[in-house]
């Protein structure tokens, strides 16, 4: 399959952030909520998080440590994300009468923090956002 | 016992820099330096290109204390 990798560039990282811009205004003006803030900051949270998971380099260019970090925050990904499917199960053992959005949303809103919590970790630990010492 | 190497004193005196290394070994800078501050343990394969690049022997940047 011919695919290209986009580098998460300045230019491409504004560019895809005023693009997804396109996302909340069409869910809020769709629902008429476009003056509400607080479903403002949360959309925003919610692409701020999606650029922060853009992979920096495509997998067959990273060296042996890149790779061994990139698995090992990969595996931790997993296993949180899988673990906070725990609380909608339970939560639906406790109270039955729940409603589906509410189990979706206490299972998908952690699992997304901590798909984006370890692609941050992963990406420091690589050194991509905090540049060492260049000599 | 740890793994200690002074890849940045043979690398200044050979005047390459983190970017050159890197390139001739086929890895990230960002590796090079995790090796040089003794973050990163590099493989066999690694630790000999390295090696090639200076033009010494592994024992020679890397040694066991």
């Amino acid at each position: 399959m011919l695919s290209k990798f986009i580098y998460p560039t300045k230019k491409n990282m504004i560019i895809s952030f005023i693009v997804s811009q396109l996302f909340p205004i069409s869910v809020l003006g769709f629902i008429g909520k476009l003056s509400y803030p607080l479903l403002w900051i949360s959309f925003e949270l919610v692409i701020i998080g999606a650029l922060l998971i853009w992979e920096i380099k495509p997998i067959h260019e990273l060296d042996e440590r890149e790779l061994t970090i990139t698995l090992k925050w990969k595996s931790r990904m997993i296993d949180y994300g899988s673990s906070v499917f725990l609380i909608p199960l339970v939560t639906v053992c406790l109270k039955p009468e729940i409603e589906a959005w509410f189990l979706y949303c206490i299972a998908a809103i952690p699992a997304y923090i901590a798909f984006v919590f370890c692609s941050v970790m992963a990406k420091i630990e690589l050194g991509y956002f905090f540049i060492e010492e260049k000599s | 016992m740890k793994l200690q190497n002074n890849l940045k004193q043979l690398r200044l005196k050979a005047e390459i820099n983190q970017t050159e290394m890197a390139k001739a070994c086929d890895v990230s800078r960002q590796t090079i330096h995790a090796i040089e501050v003794s973050k990163y343990t590099p493989s066999v394969e690694l630790a000999l290109k390295i090696a090639r690049t200076l033009n010494l022997s592994v024992e020679k940047i890397f040694s066991i204390k």
